[in-house]
């Protein structure tokens, strides 16, 4: 038999189940759409994560120092660089003069090249050099009263005041700065005398690379050709990395939502392809009677399965292809998310090959049973099991392993991977045994119920495998539906306060505690609300449990990160204390002393739990501290998290009180308003009444990075909601296909003289019990998955979404309603000739 | 009675350059000083309150802490951080009046360091910055010391990666540096 003739055969096998091969394409095109789509919209926004990245670094690789670099180190470590572009510029602090007053800022010292990404967007007049000109952050244009056209001065030159910065690409996710920034052309840097002997500045040389180059192999070559500790070489993966944490928690994120996906879109196929060979076992058996053999039935039932997923996919992609600039108009009107979705190559192929090649991999288990069919099964009712020999075990080593690998690929880590896929099998396994345990149970008590209860339970027992399956797979998904809403919710509420009222407008420190008290005064005032100022007392770490903590840099020859680690050691810390716990801060380990009051005993510290982590303390250490000159012994009694972005000032030591409220201290606080006028007002009198204290107006860092997160929120719920939906649909399949594989079992019962109303009654005990199984399980589970996902992997606090779940029970019951209704329609239409007809 | 009964005491207070940021606390230049003193066998004992981010707006309640410890000498090293944020110089230059008003009425002997901002801070401030020390100096009668960095600032060798601290070679200058200025004024 040639080629052709099995193509044939396939096609009028699949034209002769016409509707099971519609349904199965149907299933699986729809799991594919989910798949594309979240594919399509991670890939989307890890594009533009990158793009973004780029646009803060201003450029593929930044080379900065606090030095000026020789002509031969530049020029050592282009000769490894395919460079397309670059740009030297300078940043230093510098007075701005103005007739009347005088004010820090940052001075940003631009070629013509910068920024090699993205633009800068300036009022009035753009970037040019044609004479010295002076471009300023808003915040400073009131505080100075510039007008267009009036001159100031930076150094030894006058500059003319050209505009305000609209928006500078590079600072993006800027933080807390002590001054505002000003622009100015590097032609006028000489002149304005900036640069002299002992001058602080930093030099940058930034490059837009050849986009054929490796980046990060580019970013070790220069690391290794350039020694100096004091050289900082970035690229685009640090900065996106280092920029925002808030970055790292989104991407993250949507590695863990496609792979679920992709683990969902599997074992629904798998559930798919094993149902479909059990209706097509008999034909299968003739086809061995008639003497086909077992490689020539191999290659239909494979070709069949290749035109289902090749259909699928090519269906797929077309719907994915039209419901885009629905998808796409809905993001960007909607939800106001300013992504470009774009249905790459890369997304393309790869979900392709996914979609075509996997359910010949998952095939495997139903070849091996067409290996074991015998034409004798044709007069037996028996189900066909696959044997669990060598190659079974080989097959699944192998799925296994490639799944990982998927998973690698997707999470672009072997750590995420491993752990995922460890979870998803070590949870099948839980699930299977969860099975059983119901089963065995329901088989003991079953004698105790009426006949109709018992058949229910028989139909669910006499069948355990396929009911071992089906519950796995419902539990699975409702895992899903219960899980990833709260995985958003947690990363949302660590990084985005709920109201407005909780985003300081100004930090102020360097507050003397004789200040204090005026500063809360005028904070009653004007702002009308109670100030809470955190002490902050300069320390040192001299020992942990007696060991020297500090350690020494003076070898020439340190590693840049050896030189780092040394220096942070080094560097001292700032304690506080407090008799309470911050609302953003919780103990997971040990006790909290709030009060020192024995003074035999050493007073009990909390820390920080990741910077305990890194510095390798635990509960129970002893630490010794010295605080200017004078040496204080503590323990740490407990560990702490904190929400690091909840705006309020945090420490990573925490002290009872008791113990620092003699040493020497400064203090310092956020405020928070609504009232703009206010504030500004509280601002003004601070200033001019405590000149010493700092202020950083932060309201404009913080409605930056917030509108950032809203817009990566909107993203998080689009695509848990797309996952949900995968769920519900994998659910739904799952009900439907169950109630097709009893229909024949009902059909005999009715014509053994079973009232039909008995007969739903059976069908719908059994479903009732699956049902409330596996969303019982798959819930509870879901929540236990979610604190450990968010706990250990996200490491940040759980925010379990309550509300999500009253919506997921008002949505499952009554789509498993309709399911059921819609599914058991054709048992009210029995007829005894298509149990024959079947046969 | 020991030895150390008859002891001076001098203290250095200042800020992250007498903390010694980012190095450990032996090779800070104050340990450093002390160390030479002990080899000399001086009757000096020498101690630092160093803290990092200090203003001079500390310096009288920083001052007020330290004089519980009867020092003989105080070496004030404070406003480098007034400096370097833009404060104005007339603020500094009262809160430091204020601690040395306090430190003459207390009769404690004090040593006023002179402190400079870098050249980019313009020649303007930068001028009326570093006039407030020796103006300082003649009104309270104190000595005026050495600028602490001279012979380190602007070189990156003998500074950290932030080009502002000093590693721990830029320490050892300052140290023989203010150890020469001790020697002779004490």
């Amino acid at each position: 038999m040639k080629i052709k003739d099995l193509f044939k055969l396939s096609i009028l096998e699949l034209t002769r189940y016409k509707s099971i091969s519609l349904f199965l394409i149907l299933n699986l095109t729809l799991g594919l759409i989910g798949f594309f789509l979240l594919q399509i919209f991670q890939q989307s926004l890890v594009l533009q994560s990158a793009e973004r990245a780029q646009i803060v670094l201003g450029g593929d690789i930044s080379i900065s120092a606090r030095r000026s670099f020789t002509p031969e180190e530049v020029k050592q470590w282009e000769a490894e660089l395919k460079i397309e572009k670059f740009s030297k510029f300078y940043s230093m602090f510098s007075m701005l003069r103005t007739a009347n007053d005088s004010k820090l800022v940052s001075v940003g010292v631009f070629d013509d090249n910068f920024p090699l990404y993205g633009k800068f967007k300036l009022s009035d007049v753009s970037f040019t050099n044609d004479q010295p000109r002076v471009w300023i952050d808003p915040e400073i244009l009131d505080i100075l009263s510039l007008k267009n056209g009036d001159m100031v001065e930076i150094g030894d030159q006058k500059f003319l005041y050209s505009g305000i910065i609209e928006e500078d690409p590079t600072r993006l996710f800027r933080g807390a700065a002590f001054a505002p920034r000003v622009l100015i052309h590097q032609k006028y840097l000489g002149v304005a005398g900036l640069m002299k002997e002992g001058s602080t500045f930093t030099e940058y040389w930034n490059y837009k690379l050849n986009p054929q180059s490796n980046v990060e192999l580019n970013k070790t070559k220069i690391e290794t050709l350039v020694t100096d500790p004091v050289v900082r070489v970035q690229s685009t993966k640090d900065k996106a990395e280092d920029s925002n944490r808030i970055l790292k928690y989104f991407a993250d994120y949507l590695g863990l939502v496609a792979l679920v996906a992709l683990g969902l879109c599997f074992l629904c196929s798998s559930y798919l392809l094993q149902w479909t060979f059990l209706t097509k076992k008999k034909t299968i058996a003739i086809y061995k009677t008639l003497g086909l053999s077992d490689k020539k039935i191999i290659s239909i039932y494979l070709i069949q399965n290749l035109i289902i997923s090749v259909l699928a996919c090519f269906l797929s992609v077309v719907l994915v292809q039209s419901l885009l600039p629905i998808v796409q108009n809905l993001i960007i009107n909607r939800f106001n998310l300013p992504l470009q979705l774009v249905f790459g190559f890369k997304a393309f192929s790869v979900t392709s090959m996914i979609a075509i090649f996997g359910p010949i991999l998952i095939v495997v288990p139903q070849i091996m049973q067409i290996i074991d069919l015998r034409p004798l099964m044709l007069f037996q009712n028996v189900d066909t099991k696959v044997k669990k020999n060598i190659w079974y075990y080989i097959w699944l080593v192998v799925s296994v392993s490639l799944f990982w690998a998927l998973a690698v690929w997707q999470s672009h880590s072997y750590q995420v991977a491993s752990i995922f896929t460890g979870a998803l099998v070590a949870l099948i396994i839980f699930f299977q045994l969860i099975n059983r345990a119901i089963l065995v149970v329901l088989e003991r008590f079953s004698s105790n119920f009426n006949w109709l209860l018992k058949y229910s339970v028989k139909g669910l027992t006499r069948k355990p495998a396929s009911t071992g399956l089906v519950f796995t797979t419902m539990c699975l998904s409702t895992l899903v539906l219960s899980l990833l809403p709260h995985v958003k919710t947690s990363i949302i509420s660590e990084v985005r306060p709920e109201n407005a009222s909780l985003m300081p407008r100004l930090f102020l420190f360097d507050i003397q505690p004789d200040q204090v008290n005026g500063i809360k005064t005028a904070s009653k005032e004007i702002l009308k609300s109670e100030l809470e100022l955190s002490p902050m007392v300069r320390s040192r770490i001299l020992k942990i449990n007696d060991k020297n903590y500090e350690r020494a840099a003076t070898n020439d020859n340190m590693t840049r990160e050896a030189d780092q680690e040394a220096r942070s050691r080094n560097r001292g810390i700032n304690i506080t204390y407090r008799n309470y716990l911050q609302n953003s801060e919780n103990i997971i380990e040990g006790n909290f002393e709030p009060v020192h009051t024995d003074s035999e005993s050493l007073p009990q510290v909390s820390l920080e739990k990741r910077y305990a982590q890194r510095m390798n303390i635990n509960v129970g250490d002893k630490m010794t501290f010295d605080v200017q000159g004078v040496e204080l012994q503590a323990q740490v009694s407990s560990l702490r998290q904190v929400r690091w972005t909840s705006f309020q000032p945090n420490f990573f030591i925490l002290f009872p009180v008791g113990v620092l409220e003699e040493a020497p201290q400064i203090f310092l606080t956020s405020v928070y308003s609504d009232d703009l006028k206010a504030t500004k007002k509280f601002q003004n009198r601070v200033s001019n009444e405590f000149k010493n204290v700092s202020i950083i107006d932060v309201s404009r860092t913080i409605e930056t990075s917030l509108k950032y997160v809203d817009q990566m929120s909107v993203g998080l719920q689009f695509m848990a909601w797309l996952a949900v939906l995968v769920g519900l649909f994998v659910f739904v399949v799952l009900l439907n296909t169950q109630i097709k594989e009893r229909l024949q079992e009902m059909n005999l019962l009715q014509i053994l003289g079973a009232p039909s109303e008995s007969v739903f009654k059976i069908v719908l005990t059994q479903f009732a019990i699956l049902i409330t199984a596996s969303i019982c399980f798959g819930v509870l589970l879901g929540l236990a998955m979610a604190w450990v996902l968010i706990t250990f992997f996200f490491d940040i606090k759980t925010v379990y979404d309550l509300n999500y779940l009253l919506i997921l029970g008002s949505v499952l019951l009554p789509v498993c309603g309709l399911a059921l209704y819609v599914g058991l329609e054709p048992l009210k239409k029995l007829n005894p000739m298509d149990l024959i007809r079947q046969q | 009675m020991s030895s150390q009964s008859f002891a001076k005491k001098l203290i250095f207070l200042g800020d992250s350059l007498t903390e010694g940021y980012g190095v450990p606390q032996e090779a800070a230049f104050p340990q450093l000083i002390e160390q030479k003193f002990k080899q000399d066998k001086s009757e000096w004992i020498i101690s630092a309150s160093g803290s990092s981010g200090s203003t001079s707006a500390s310096t009288l309640s920083r001052l007020k802490w330290i004089s519980k410890d009867k020092p003989d000498v105080v070496f004030v090293l404070m406003g480098s951080n007034d400096g370097l944020r833009g404060l104005k110089v007339e603020e500094t230059e009262k809160n430091l009046s204020q601690a040395l008003e306090w430190a003459s009425e207390q009769k404690i002997k004090i040593i006023l360091g002179q402190l400079h901002v870098p050249p980019n801070y313009g020649k303007d401030y930068g001028k009326r910055f570093t006039e407030i020390f020796p103006r300082l100096a003649k009104k309270y009668k104190v000595k005026l010391g050495p600028f602490l960095l001279n012979d380190v600032a602007g070189k990156p060798k003998l500074n950290q990666a932030d080009g502002i601290h000093p590693n721990e070679k830029g320490h050892a200058i300052i140290a023989n540096n203010i150890y020469k200025y001790l020697k002779k004024e004490l």
